[in-house]
């Protein structure tokens, strides 16, 4: 009987079922190679830093999440079907969104492996629906796409009122995450390829 | 267990098959059909088993039969003999390194069923029942408000409880998985982070127009609730979900020819079908005897087969442990069929509900993103893990017989193609979601047009064959591996490999689905990687 990398790794964490659990457990008596396997596997699991999630809960692009959500349009290009470039803008809509006048933009931009709030930076940028472009019918949210060249993903939160940024706090995003966990922040994420 | 030990059982059971099958020579079957009480069978059940043995025969070859039957002299000893190995280890090394000897197939047959019997109930149903659940009140009490979020109609609700307690150790597990496909560690923790988000949003929102991923993850949780799973989900299963369940166990796949063997007297699906939701509403343990009916009836055609490797204890067990995964799922998908009625009842009422989340969460994590993984984070076209119960529309029939093996030569091609994964996807949504060319080749030109739903077309035109597969895909592989592995041995580095081809599947590659001419290496090197995956 063969156990899988896979197996051996999810015994490690207790995490197979009770039937596979028991097999896995006899072979390993059974079998010299595969005890040896298990070993390599620990040290390589030990040996990455602790697994630890990223904050923030995006969806997988093009799904927009939460209680209220709001829709997006495909992402325009604002380059005249040129494909998009490092500093090009483009545009994202947003649309049926309710109580723009109180509900705060919050941009984020996946690079180097991890998200990365884009806007707001600092409390001067803090930017609310209703005073981008556009109106009830389509906002439009104006991004600039960032080198590297690639796809990009970004991500667009709509904050109420009733959740702020707390600028002094060590992370002034706190209660922003823990909105979009709870569905009280809606959130989309987009992709966009940025040639050469 | 010791290697004196061992000798002592086998001792036992040599002594019992050899009487059983001698009897069974001279016309008596009694003592043959008691050797099979190790299964929970209905009466008579056992006495069909051993008459599709007689009719059958079986074929292992010569070292395995040596391993049960010849005298112990005979058997070469472990290398320690005091080590502490599991009875089924001890059979299989003796049936790769006994010397090959002439010893009753029957015999053989009954002491191997008779011993699998007795593993089901150790490996497949007491595994679940020593498993220690150990109640931890705060984290029982969090695992209560979860599940009542999540059933309140609100499932957002329980999405904090999901961040704070089950998130970090998924990110742990996809990290982990990540890292057993030979990615850097830097890479895997980025990308187990993405896992991250998708799955949250897959438990607490759901592939879009299916099923909540939580839905399916309170079916794994009340799973662990009974001797066995699939008792768990039958114990509450509705009205509704016992109509899904008989129809589905008379007209598909390998079970429908199971329920004919059982209810030989009942005219067609329909009617088999009607006797076992009847038997349903008294009782669920009618389908679990039904199931191990169905095991023992798949082992004994799997060793009747004369297929290579039929008889290896590796392949048996895939049988058993493929076959009661088949029917687990089925039956969860049929509690989901029927919205998860009961559920939340049957969650509230388990002790060391917290414990049994954890481990559940553990285990689904797991399969989504293996899932996820094999499919290229196709994140956008998440489906529920546990495929819907799907009803064929009216007016049309399942695949028959003729069709069946046409079905069953193309999923060989389509899994040697590499679209295996592929394969599963599109049996589970109509779709592979991402407008693969060689894909549509495989559908548009190698699929026999009789598995092409009558009088339709484009996405609705494979509802037969969907249907089918998505209990028979499995099944089919099952069976097609002596074919894979012939093609599997064939040098790709040989000169004439479209004629080699031709010659080694014969005429087990049905006609109508065309042979390959081109790429032959390819498959080649692809069934050898499917043999090789345990």
């Amino acid at each position: 009987m063969n156990a899988t990398d896979s197996e051996l790794m999810a015994f490690l964490r207790d995490g197979l079922e009770p039937p596979r659990r028991l097999e896995v457990e006899e072979a390993l008596r059974y079998s010299a190679p595969l005890r040896a396997r298990l070993s390599e596997l620990s040290a390589l699991s030990r040996l990455a830093s602790p697994s630890v999630g990223s904050g923030w809960l995006l969806p997988p692009p093009g799904r927009v999440a939460g209680r209220r959500p709001f829709a997006v349009a495909p992402v325009r290009l604002d380059v005249a079907g040129e494909a998009l470039r490092v500093g090009d803008r483009f545009v994202v809509e947003l649309d049926r969104v309710e109580q723009p006048a109180a509900t705060q933009v919050v941009v984020l931009l996946h690079t180097e492996g991890a998200w990365t709030v884009a806007l707001p930076e600092a409390p001067d940028e803090e930017l609310h629906v209703s005073e981008l472009p556009g109106g009830p019918d389509g906002w439009r949210l104006e991004l600039v796409a960032q080198a590297p060249i690639g796809r990009q993903r970004w991500a667009v939160a709509l904050v109420p009122a009733s959740l702020t940024v707390a600028w002094a706090e060590p992370d002034p995003f706190a209660s922003v995450k823990a909105g979009i966990a709870s569905g009280d922040v809606p959130v989309v994420t987009v992709e966009v390829d940025v040639v050469r | 267990m010791r290697w004196e030990v061992y000798l002592q059982r086998r001792e036992q059971r040599r002594a019992r098959a050899l009487s059983a099958a001698a009897a069974l020579e001279v016309g008596d079957s009694a003592a043959a059909a008691a050797l099979l009480d190790t299964w929970s069978l209905d009466a008579g059940d056992a006495e069909l088993l051993v008459q599709r043995l007689m009719a059958g025969s079986p074929k292992p070859s010569s070292r395995q039969t040596t391993a049960l039957l010849a005298d112990p002299a005979l058997l070469p000893a472990p290398e320690r003999g005091q080590v502490d190995v599991a009875e089924h280890l001890h059979r299989r090394r003796l049936a790769a390194h006994a010397p090959p000897g002439d010893h009753p197939a029957l015999a053989w047959a009954l002491d191997e069923l008779s011993f699998l019997g007795d593993e089901v109930d150790r490996r497949q149903r007491r595994a679940w029942q020593d498993r220690p659940w150990r109640s931890e009140p705060d984290a029982d009490a969090t695992a209560g408000a979860l599940w009542s979020g999540f059933f309140s109609g609100d499932a957002w609700s329980a999405g904090p409880i999901v961040q704070q307690h089950h998130l970090p150790a998924a990110v742990g597990c996809f990290r982990d998985e990540l890292l057993t496909r030979g990615l850097p560690a830097g890479v895997a923790q980025a990308r187990a982070q993405e896992l991250e988000g998708s799955f949250f949003y897959h438990l607490v929102m759901g592939p879009e127009g299916g099923a909540p991923g939580w839905l399916e993850l309170a079916a794994r949780v009340v799973e662990t609730s009974a001797e066995e799973p699939a008792a768990a989900l039958l114990s509450r299963l509705d009205a509704g979900g016992q109509d899904i369940v008989a129809r589905c166990v008379a007209a598909r796949g390998g079970w429908a020819r199971t329920a004919a063997l059982r209810w030989p007297g009942r005219r067609g699906a329909g009617g088999r079908a009607l006797v076992l939701r009847e038997a349903l509403g008294h009782s669920g343990a009618v389908l679990l005897r039904g199931l191990d009916l169905h095991v023992a009836s798949r082992l004994v055609s799997t060793w009747c087969s004369g297929q290579a490797g039929a008889t290896d204890p590796d392949r048996s067990w895939r049988v058993v442990a493929a076959n009661r995964g088949r029917a687990r799922g089925r039956l969860r998908a049929a509690r989901l069929a029927r919205g998860g009625r009961g559920l939340l009842d049957q969650l509230l009422a388990l002790p060391a509900l917290g414990a049994r989340t954890r481990a559940a969460v553990g285990w689904y994590a797991r399969d989504w993103a293996r899932a996820e993984i094999e499919s290229g984070f196709a994140f956008n076209e998440s489906e529920p893990l546990t495929a819907p119960c799907s009803e064929l529309p009216t007016g049309l029939e399942p695949l028959d017989e003729r069709e069946v093996a046409m079905a069953r030569t193309w999923v060989v091609l389509v899994v040697l193609r590499g679209h295996g994964a592929r394969l599963e996807r599109w049996t589970r949504l109509g779709s592979t979601g991402d407008r693969d060319s060689a894909w549509g080749r495989l559908l548009a030109e190698a699929l026999p047009r009789d598995l092409r739903d009558p009088g339709t077309a484009g996405r609705s035109g494979y509802e037969r064959l969907r249907a089918w597969l998505a209990i028979g895909l499995g099944e089919a592989l099952d069976e097609q591996r002596d074919l894979i592995d012939r093609i599997a041995r064939l040098d790709p580095s040989t000169r004439g490999l479209p004629k080699r081809l031709a010659t080694v599947v014969g005429d087990d590659w049905h006609e109508h689905v065309p042979l390959p001419r081109r790429g032959v290496g390819e498959l080649i090197t692809t069934a050898r990687a499917l043999l090789e995956a345990p």
